[in-house]
């Protein structure tokens, strides 16, 4: 059994396409549509790794990062951030509340794809 | 009237005088007469009564009666009619200010009780006068000095702004203006040929109508804009408002343009215009191929595998190409856009101290705040920061009761974070961020800002955090850094004197006889000149050098001056170059006087030329007219005889000999400036002994000067 993903993005096109390449290489996908959601599925269902879209409606990606990061329950799990806003103080932001790695959209795909191995890579399933 | 009287009296003490000299002889007729009408019988019994040695004691009596007439006529003149005359010129020297508070010692006190009272009374109200008089004076003084502090005052504040401001009254004439716009309309050739200056008329670089039109929308609006085309600027803002003395209803007297340079806000506004356009082409080119290859594979299921494969590969391509447009549109947009909102460079640690300032002003919580690298600077609006840090630290105080608070201000990789620090109780995630979006409340201080509204200003981001380890939480804000501003706002042009920037007795030149004639000399805008030539004949010589200062209402304007070396075409004679040091060396690549001569005339435009000797420079500028069509047609004054005049005693009216007797310090003597400079002074120390003559305008000068012998030589 492979690595839990959970996938917080209300953007359905993009989901659409993450979903079916994650479950390509084997992991176990599941995805939500803001940020309330987000928290009670990374309760719930204790992803290794959270893609958290930054603008969701509701509780931001940010707040959701940060109240995952406060909360010692999901203190293993990773946190690959993304978003449509590419300016470099809110890249620093993601990184200072707590995401491992920041996504600009549009990125590639096979990238991120490569990014979540990289980050799974080292822990445990 | 003090003529009059003077007269009187002298009339008065000639009468007396007659007075003595001709009671004997009355006397004497009086007895022939009273002898003559006596009868024969009456006169001897006459001298029978008196007898003969009796008739000898009468003429005696008679004698000793005109002695005594005489003398008392003399203590008459002596003790009333002199002292009295005295008292009258006492009384008048007293009255128009004349002499000091006491009078001389050569009069003599009256010898008459009621004389004496008289003149000590007169003694007395002269020195009362007197002390009123320089009570007045001295007020008077005080008042023109508090006026000029003032003005000193406004003009350092003026020159300290680094938005350009010019003053004029409703005629045009420029009456204040500082550096910035002294800077921004020197520019180019236009700026060149027009500088700015005080009693210039601002209509040499702006144009009249643009401005009669500004003024037009004043009568309904307290201020107007409009945009203009300078010559050598490009496309400035203008923003004018009336001058008022008084009343906001009152028709004004003036006014103030506000000026903004728009080139680089409009060549940075057409290069982000260019990023768009760019970007929205290249956007719409892929996205139209992105739309019509799916919605083709979408409509088709049942196209081959190969031409599907083909089609989803023109999808990815045009969607990576895309991706690269947006990324240099957007690399491109980040480099060359500036905030919209005005901010400044401050020094990381001043805002720290304001902040932490106001946070131990408004609070009752202790603030306290780390050593900060003074090499860190901030690109800011530091009252919405400080407000924003102030804001924070009132919520903590309140609602959390956080008592200590800490500032803190760091580089954090390519940026600068400023932290709000305090220990213990943290904020939900929640409520962080509705401080963020809430109005800033400051007590009694509404603002309608939220700090994430500050904060994206700034382009920046702000957030809350918790630090576990040390149980502290914090606002971080994290903005993007600035380099140290390489000059805080405009330099002063010169540490040494203050620029002459400011002459408001211009705004009451507007209402000046129009009449030239009749224009008061001390209100006048002049061109004090000089030229250096290579020998004294006009016909031969030529000029080598000319110079000139400005003077503004009996002000030499030391800053706004003219001067220019003149290639001759012609040898420099060794005499010549003896005695104003300039050779053909210094001649060389120096512009001919048909170039020179269009850019003094516009220098002097709309003044009166003064020139010491003036009828000397002027034949060598006369006999230039036809070669180069300038002429001057404005009046002309000329120290000479204006010292001539104001100084009929002195035989020396050279410009040493003036300067000296004026105490004019005389440097630079013989180079063209210097000599406009000490002519200008010398020429602004006449005013007051021209005055002293009755000569105050323009025309009543002209006059004396064309009356003196002087003016009788010809060159």
């Amino acid at each position: 059994m492979g690595h839990k993903i959970l996938i917080a993005d209300d953007e359905q096109s993009i989901v659409l396409s993450l979903e079916f390449l994650l479950e390509a290489r084997g992991y176990q996908v599941r995805s939500v549509a803001d940020g309330e959601q987000a928290i009670a599925a990374a309760r719930e269902f204790a992803p290794d790794l959270l893609v958290l879209d930054v603008m969701m409606p509701g509780r931001s990606g940010y707040e959701v990062c940060q109240a995952l990061r406060a909360d010692p329950a999901h203190a293993g799990l990773k946190i690959l951030m993304l978003s449509a806003k590419g300016r470099d103080v809110e890249v620093a932001k993601g990184l200072h509340l707590g995401a491992d790695a920041y996504m600009t959209k549009p990125f590639s795909t096979r990238e991120l794809v490569d990014r979540v191995g990289a980050l799974l890579g080292s822990a445990q399933p | 009237m003090k003529t009059d009287d003077a007269g009187a009296t002298r009339v008065a003490l000639r009468a007396m005088a007659l007075g003595a000299g001709s009671t004997a002889a009355l006397l004497a007729a009086v007895a022939a007469v009273v002898l003559a009408d006596l009868d024969p019988d009456a006169r001897a019994r006459l001298a029978a009564a008196l007898g003969t040695p009796r008739i000898a004691l009468l003429a005696l009596g008679a004698i000793a009666l005109v002695a005594l007439v005489a003398w008392l006529q003399w203590r008459w003149r002596a003790s009333v009619l002199l002292p009295a005359a005295r008292l009258a010129a006492r009384a008048d020297a007293a009255a128009i200010g004349a002499g000091s508070g006491h009078r001389g010692d050569d009069d003599p006190a009256p010898q008459a009780a009621p004389l004496r009272a008289a003149a000590e009374a007169v003694e007395r109200l002269a020195v009362r006068l007197a002390a009123t008089r320089d009570e007045a004076a001295a007020r008077a003084q005080a008042a023109r000095a508090d006026v000029d502090a003032q003005r000193a005052r406004l003009a350092a504040l003026m020159a300290q702004l680094s938005q350009a401001v010019v003053v004029c009254n409703l005629e045009g004439t420029v009456l204040l203006f500082n550096e910035a716009a002294r800077t921004l309309l020197a520019r180019g050739e236009a700026g060149a040929a027009a500088p700015l200056g005080l009693g210039r008329s601002i209509f040499a670089r702006i144009d009249r109508a643009l401005i009669a039109h500004a003024l037009e929308r004043l009568a309904t609006a307290p201020t107007a804009q409009c945009l203009a085309s300078l010559a050598g600027v490009g496309l400035i803002r203008l923003r004018i408002a009336g001058v008022r003395a008084d009343a906001a209803d009152a028709a004004p007297e003036g006014f103030v343009l506000l000026l903004d340079d728009l080139t680089d806000d409009l060549a940075a506004g057409s290069h982000q215009d260019r990023v768009l356009r760019t970007l929205a082409d290249a956007t719409r080119g892929g996205l139209a191929n992105i739309r019509a290859t799916s919605e083709t594979l979408a409509d088709h299921g049942d196209m081959s595998p190969e031409r599907r494969l083909r089609f989803v590969h023109a999808i990815r391509d045009e969607a990576v190409r895309l991706s690269g447009t947006l990324e240099s549109a957007w690399a491109e947009h980040a480099r060359t856009s500036a905030s919209p909102w005005p901010l400044e460079e401050i020094r990381g640690a001043d805002l720290v101290r304001l902040a932490t300032a106001r946070l131990r002003d408004k609070l009752t919580a202790t603030v306290q705040h780390d050593e900060i690298d003074d090499t860190l600077w901030i690109r800011c609006d530091s009252f919405a920061l400080v407000q924003a840090i102030a804001y924070l630290g009132a919520r903590l105080a309140g609602e959390l009761q956080v008592r200590d608070l800490r500032l803190r201000l760091a580089r954090h990789e390519s940026h600068v974070a400023i932290d709000l620090v305090w220990r213990g109780a943290p904020i939900s995630s929640e409520t962080a961020a509705t401080w963020e979006i809430d109005a800033f409340r400051l007590g009694d201080e509404p603002s309608d800002a939220t700090l994430r509204e500050v904060v994206e200003r700034h382009r920046g981001e702000v957030w809350f955090q918790r630090e576990r380890a040390s149980h502290t939480a914090y606002f971080r804000m994290l903005l993007p850094p600035a380099s140290a501003p390489v000059a805080a706002g405009p330099a002063p042009r010169r540490a040494a004197s203050r620029p002459e920037f400011y002459d408001f007795d211009l705004f009451a030149a507007a209402s000046l006889p129009r009449e030239l004639a009749e224009r008061p000399l001390a209100a006048l805008a002049c061109t004090v000149f000089d030229t250096e030539t290579t020998g004294l004949d006009p016909a031969l010589d030529r000029i080598v050098s000319i110079a000139a200062v400005r003077v503004l209402n009996a002000r030499v304007l030391g800053d706004d001056s003219f001067e220019q070396l003149v290639d001759p075409g012609i040898p420099v004679p060794d005499a010549a170059t003896a005695i104003h040091g300039i050779d053909d060396a210094m001649l060389a690549g120096q512009p001919a006087i048909a170039a020179v001569l269009p850019r003094f005339a516009r220098f002097a435009d709309d003044t009166v030329l003064v020139a010491h000797n003036a009828a000397f420079d002027l034949s060598f500028l006369q006999r230039l007219a036809d070669e180069t069509g300038v002429r001057f047609t404005q009046p002309v004054l000329d120290t000479l005889l204006l010292s001539a005049v104001a100084q009929p005693g002195e035989s020396q009216h050279s410009l040493e000999a003036i300067a000296r007797r004026l105490g004019v310090e005389v440097l630079g003597r013989h180079t063209a400036l210097g000599d406009a400079a000490v002519t200008a002074e010398v020429f602004v120390r006449l005013l007051p002994l021209l005055s002293e003559r009755g000569i105050t305008t323009l025309g009543q000068a002209s006059e004396a000067a064309q009356k003196t012998w002087y003016a009788r030589l010809s060159y």
